[in-house]
């Protein structure tokens, strides 16, 4: 990889899956539509997206786990498709969870038998497994079955599975995912460190996680990269602009596809997406200028009728970026 | 330098000992199957010895009927791990969630479903022994003449099980019905290659098939050389029809694996249990 | 703001024929419609296929008669692995599919979805004692001479009490993990004992006593004397008494086993881990 600026290029991924038997065709789905971004190296890069945007997808065709439909892509300058078994050589991946471990074996077997299937000698192997084990705080439970580890052991186990190689590139796959807050700082922590002497491309659809690690990010939504940028770079996109969130008693009557035009109307506004709740509904407007908006806003909605229960104004995050260029919120 | 490697031979056989290795490991976790595995070999010869006294033979083809069995069920064990061992490797990952990380991982495929066979003749070793003594408590007459002539069939009959395993494992990839084809595929192979009854009571329109199961020769050759004392040379012409059909099964194995991935990587069913 | 609740049934009874008949189309769903009947039937086709015919082609020089036996041993040996592999591993196959824990976790006693998996499994085992009669039949000539009544009555009380054995290895493989192993054990040692492939009077001496308080072995002497020779219940009473023993008996040891083992694993605390 010496020389190399790039540890990852994507270009123009596609991943189509077709439904139907053998014989009876019912229409494709396509999990990814048009995915391209380049991946510096020394870097941390993320791909952030909600759920079924296309994100675990992208990274099972960076991997080779997947072949994609149309498009190409590299890893440490090998083809994913024609070089894969070169890929793998360079690449450690966390797809995390509860499964991909041995459960019968414990923290240590496991990663002795992994560190021989990516072609270690034994003494780096042993060398390797007692270091990634103290990094991650795992020695005293190194004899123990994984199918006893919790969710946060695992996942720690995952990431030295990863490492365990030394490569170059990492790829992780929402891996805070499912963990409790403290677990997941630490893992954070973790991530930050792994910079500049790995490259990593992350997912997640933690708006904060992105903005916290990433230096640079793809927004994914529905198969596509909508917007790429440094955070800086993609909030001062919506620079201006403010997010006000009003909760209301009511659920708007079944009227809040009106409501969501009626507010899309107004001048200030940017962009508006409304979400019932149990105990009323969430309207989230993007604007730019706040007091205007929720003078209009609140006179509007005085004649559905809808009662206020709290109003918020937050400074620009990636989710109002989001909103911005996906047109709905997040969830 | 942080991180050594070994060269492509060497990790090749590392990486089929660790998976043998694994595969003992995480198959000795489980109680019954440290029971099962030595007896239920025992309890198919104990039926089968019945079964021939119910049907009134004393002898089969020139040996005792217990020596007979003890080289078809010994022959069934062999056939029968390697295609649950390594034919069926990729489906235990896939059960386990572990498949993904196997295949995330440079290792040689092959490497890790021949490592899974060997795992499973290792397991089998005191069921051979167990088999053995019962089957020279219940009458059977061993006539070892050359010993090298034993061993060169025992060979090929391993052989010849692993080639039918690795045939297998790509079909097994591709398929989330393995446990299915697995059950279908073994069981003919019991009534071609003259495991359980001999060869000669099988229908004239039959034997042309039992040929192409590569085991059969290799039973036949081991019967002859372990319980007639036959040479090298009288069965050399079984152990090398066995060990060429053994050939062309390991190729369609080895061609089915690298098949089988990418289609399965196609079409998204990699992970797929 | 108040939202309807949907209406739950607090019956016990409804909810146990409920679970049952929800298991049962599941199971069929499953092995029928949604993977394809092909594949099943095929194995559950060609293992009692190929045993027959190994069979046949050992016993027609030598005794015909014992080809008929045969026939019936087999057949309901397709019954005894329907209680082995689809009743004792069924929740081996939920543990791995991840949904066990959600079996545990409705109010639906135990017996209602053990019952309807049991029942799911149904289709392929008369599929393949349905072929394993036909090829006996066809291929190797043998003729049946069946009292009805008995036959019926016998076959009820067999299924019943392999039933009741079936939840017991349930409940083992709950404990002891990995179904498969135990189903597969214990598949060798009673085609063994069961008088499957010859009747029970071919064992040696010492085996016939252990092959006698089975009830496998009971039930295939009295369904092959029912069905192949015109046995009446007089003559059948000796292994009628028995295997209404074991009808009764051995469903109850199921539940209770099942029960037991249930709150020992619980108590272990690795009811999900495989």
């Amino acid at each position: 990889m010496a020389g190399m600026e790039r540890a990852i290029d994507a270009e123009h991924l596609r991943r189509v899956y077709p439904k139907g038997g053998l014989f009876r065709r019912r229409g494709d789905t396509v999990a990814v539509d048009d995915i391209s971004f380049h991946v510096p190296r020394g870097t941390v890069f993320g791909l952030l997206g909600p759920n079924g945007a296309g994100k675990t997808t992208t990274i099972k065709m960076l991997s080779t786990l997947l072949i994609p439909t149309a498009g190409w892509a590299r890893v440490a300058g090998f083809d994913v498709v024609r070089q894969d078994r070169a890929v793998r050589r360079h690449l450690g991946v966390v797809l995390g969870g509860d499964r991909g471990l041995y459960g019968k074996l414990s923290a240590r077997a496991n990663l002795q038998y992994f560190g021989n299937l990516y072609g270690m000698t034994t003494d780096s192997i042993r060398r390797r497994t007692g270091e990634m084990l103290e990094l991650v705080g795992l020695t005293e439970r190194a004899d123990d079955r994984v199918e006893r580890f919790s969710r946060g052991m695992k996942q720690r186990l995952h990431l030295t599975k990863a490492l365990l190689h030394d490569p170059p590139i990492l790829i992780l796959d929402e891996p805070t995912i499912g963990l409790d807050p403290a677990a997941a700082i630490d893992l954070r922590r973790a991530i930050a460190a792994l910079v500049p002497r790995h490259s990593v491309l992350l997912t997640t659809h933690d708006m904060h996680e992105a903005d916290q690690l990433c230096r640079e990010i793809a927004i994914v939504d529905r198969g596509r990269v909508v917007a790429q940028g440094t955070p800086a770079e993609l909030k001062s996109r919506v620079s201006g602009a403010r997010r006000v969130v009003i909760e209301t008693h009511e659920t708007l009557n079944g009227r809040a596809l009106e409501v969501e035009r009626a507010i899309g109307a107004l001048e200030p506004v940017r962009s508006v997406s409304i979400r019932p709740e149990d105990r009323g509904a969430n309207l989230t407007i993007l604007c730019d200028d706040t007091a205007r908006t929720l003078d209009d806003t609140l006179s509007l909605l005085r004649r559905y009728p809808a009662t206020i229960r709290t109003v918020t104004v937050i400074e620009p995050t990636l989710e109002d970026v989001f909103l911005s260029v996906a047109g709905r919120s997040f969830e | 330098m942080i991180v050594t490697y070994r060269n492509p031979g060497a990790g090749f056989v590392a990486t089929l000992l660790a998976t043998s290795r694994a595969y003992l490991q995480r198959s000795s976790a489980y109680l019954i199957a440290l029971i099962r595995w030595p007896l239920g070999p025992l309890f198919t010869f104990a039926t089968w010895r019945v079964t021939y006294h119910a049907a009134g033979n004393g002898s089969v083809e020139g040996a005792t009927v217990s020596g007979f069995l003890l080289v078809g069920v010994f022959g069934l064990i062999t056939w029968t791990s390697s295609i649950w061992a390594s034919g069926y490797a990729v489906e235990y990952e896939r059960g386990e969630g572990t498949s993904a990380s196997l295949f995330l991982t440079p290792a040689s495929r092959a490497a890790v479903v021949a490592g899974y066979g060997l795992g499973s003749f290792v397991w089998f070793l005191p069921s051979f022994a167990a088999l053995a003594f019962l089957a020279f408590v219940t009458g059977a007459r061993f006539d070892i003449g050359d010993p090298p002539a034993a061993f060169a069939a025992t060979v090929s009959l391993f052989v010849a099980s692993l080639a039918a395993g690795f045939a297998f494992s790509g079909l097994f990839i591709l398929s989330r019905k393995a446990n299915l084809i697995a059950n279908v595929l073994q069981s003919p192979a019991y009534l071609l290659s003259g495991l359980l009854i001999p060869l000669s009571s099988l229908p004239a329109w039959l034997r042309p098939l039992s040929g192409a199961v590569p085991a059969t020769q290799a039973v036949v050759a081991l019967r002859r050389s372990v319980l007639l004392g036959a040479s090298t040379r009288s069965i050399g012409a079984d152990v090398l029809h066995s060990l060429a059909v053994s050939v062309v099964w390991f190729v369609v194995g080895l061609i089915g694996l690298r098949v089988v991935e990418y289609v399965a990587k196609h079409t998204g069913r990699l992970e797929l249990f | 703001m108040s939202q309807s609740i949907p209406a739950v049934s607090n019956s016990s009874r409804r909810i146990a024929v409920q679970a049952a008949r929800a298991s049962f189309l599941a199971k069929l769903r499953e092995h029928v419609f949604i993977n394809g009947a092909g594949g099943y039937v095929l194995v559950w086709v060609a293992f009692p296929v190929i045993t027959l015919g190994m069979l046949g082609l050992l016993y027609r020089s030598r005794d015909p008669a014992l080809l008929g036996y045969a026939v019936i041993g087999i057949t309901c040996g397709a019954f005894i692995s329907n209680a082995l592999y689809y009743v004792g591993q069924i929740l081996d196959e939920e543990r791995l599919e991840g949904t066990l824990i959600n079996l545990f976790l409705t109010p639906a006693p135990r017996l209602s979805w053990l019952s309807g998996f049991a029942f799911g499994g149904l289709f392929e085992t008369l599929v393949s004692a349905a072929c394993t009669v036909l090829l006996g039949t066809v291929v190797f000539g043998v003729r049946f001479h069946p009292n009805i009544a008995a036959v019926v009555l016998c076959f009820l009380l067999f299924i019943l009490a392999l039933w009741g054995l079936g939840f017991m290895f349930s409940a083992l493989g709950l404990i002891l993990k990995r179904s498969n192993d135990l189903a597969n054990l214990l598949s060798s040692f009673v085609f063994l004992l069961g008088g499957i492939y010859y009747p029970v009077s071919a064992l040696p001496v010492w085996l016939r006593v252990p092959a006698d308080v089975l009830p496998f072995g009971v039930g295939i002497q009295a369904l092959a004397a029912a069905s192949l020779h015109d046995a009446s219940f007089g003559t059948l009473a000796p292994q009628l008494v028995r295997l209404e023993v074991f009808a009764a008996v051995l469903p109850v040891l199921g539940l209770l086993t099942f029960g037991w083992l249930e709150r020992k694993v619980r108590r272990r605390g690795d009811l999900e881990i495989y």
